[in-house]
């Protein structure tokens, strides 16, 4: 009685993650779309009284920002067939392929000259995506980028 | 190495097992890693993301996390029925080495399908990881399921539990002279470093040979299952020869016996 309990219960698991695969929208089913950046934050430095010296401080960046590209408000097209426009405030255009990674919490961006950008997704709703800069496995933060859902004809609008 | 069960086992089969098994361990997760993001030798972590994303509310998330971990619980579960079951009919060497050959299939087919197949979706991701995890839990619960759980060698959170209690053990004189705890310090070490050798090595050799990692991985795995085969094979080899030699011996024993019988009847002395 107990073991057809474990092996129910087993059973019960496995249909609802598969009726849940099969119903819900994949994290890369809803990044298709136009986003705009509305922030791209610094996290700060939790403590006040840290002291550093500019040595160590330049070797930190390198570490950490040497595969960074810095985004400044753009907008982020992402399409059904992985190419990713980036619109520039001044209209210029960069095309990347994307791809989303691990259960779906890695967004890798890869430039035409080879190089490529990770990013953690925080949080990806609708109408939000938060994400952060993904220097190292164990590192999350200190670059933090958060778009809004546009939709086709408010973007149409905004550029008439 | 691989076809010794439970007491039988001695202390050099753990050690071969417990190395080889703990370095391919290492590998895949460290190219896992890499590739997909995603560790595939331990679910530990995946029990607090799975939290993790239920609170959130992510099902998506949640359920491609839950089946992991079930993937990693079936390898186990697999290798076990093998091993139980397997041995009335297949004999203790094959059912010992099903899981690994399955395991080895699994791997292989990780490394064809990224090689020519893989476009970088998410749902293959999401299949070759799940397909890792499976290899590691049949891998895992092979070694373990042998070795009368002496032998985990996917993960080192147990390990080095048991580790550290040792070598605080060995703070005792009467501990550090009992050879059954020197043992066990030696088979725990070993896995552990082998554990991270495996994954050095991939880190350092990836770049170069990119998905041939994982034929690296199978090669170790075939090394496993063909040491046994070999020692096997060579025993019975023995074994025949010396049925044969005994055999021949015996024969002439009889033969001289009922030639001397017949002597003594044709010509009984006086």
């Amino acid at each position: 009685m107990k073991l057809s309990f474990a092996y129910g219960v087993i059973a019960f698991l496995l249909f609802c993650s598969c009726v849940i695969l099969i119903r819900e929208e994949s994290p890369e089913q809803m990044l298709v779309g136009k986003w705009q950046e509305v922030s791209w934050e610094l996290e700060r430095v939790n403590s006040e009284d840290v002291k550093t010296n500019a040595e160590s401080i330049g070797w930190q960046k390198q570490e950490i920002c040497g595969d960074m590209i810095i985004h400044d408000a753009e907008i982020w097209e992402f399409d059904a067939k992985k190419q990713l426009t980036l619109i520039k405030q001044d209209d210029s255009v960069e095309k990347l392929k994307w791809n989303v990674k691990g259960r779906g919490h890695i967004l890798e961006l890869k430039h035409s000259d080879k190089k490529i950008e990770d990013f953690q997704v925080h949080e990806l709703t609708k109408d939000r995506l938060v994400i952060y800069f993904n220097f190292d496995l164990q590192i999350r933060g200190i670059v933090k980028m958060t778009f809004k859902k546009v939709e086709d004809n408010t973007y149409a609008q905004k550029i008439q | 190495m691989l076809r010794k069960y439970s007491n039988h086992r001695t202390h050099s089969d753990n050690l071969k097992l417990g190395a080889l098994t703990a370095f391919s361990a290492g590998m895949v997760n460290v190219i896992s890693l890499v590739i997909f993001f995603s560790f595939t030798s331990n679910v530990t972590g995946f029990f607090a993301i799975f939290s993790q994303e239920m609170s959130k509310g992510n099902w998506f998330q949640a359920a491609v996390v839950l089946l992991w971990i079930m993937l990693f619980f079936f390898g186990s579960f697999t290798s076990n029925m093998l091993i139980i079951h397997g041995n009335r009919y297949i004999g203790r060497y094959l059912s010992h080495a099903v899981p690994l050959i399955l395991e080895t299939l699994c791997l292989l087919f990780v490394g064809i399908y990224l090689q020519n197949f893989y476009g970088e979706s998410l749902q293959e991701t999401e299949f070759l990881v799940g397909l890792l995890l499976f290899a590691m839990g049949l891998q895992n619960g092979l070694t373990a399921s042998i070795s009368n759980s002496a032998i985990k060698t996917t993960h080192l959170t147990g390990l080095t539990t048991d580790l550290a209690i040792l070598l605080s053990m060995f703070t005792k004189k009467r501990y550090r002279r009992d050879v059954t705890l020197q043992k066990k310090a030696q088979l725990l070490g070993s896995i552990m470093f082998f554990y991270v050798a495996g994954g050095i090595i991939t880190g350092l050799f990836y770049y170069s040979i990119h998905y041939y990692t994982f034929y690296v991985v199978c090669a170790v795995l075939g090394v496993i299952i063909l040491y046994d085969y070999y020692k096997l094979s060579m025993m019975k080899y023995v074994y025949k020869r010396q049925l044969i030699v005994t055999n021949y011996y015996k024969k002439n024993k009889v033969k001289s016996k009922k030639e001397q019988q017949l002597k003594e009847a044709l010509c009984p002395e006086k």
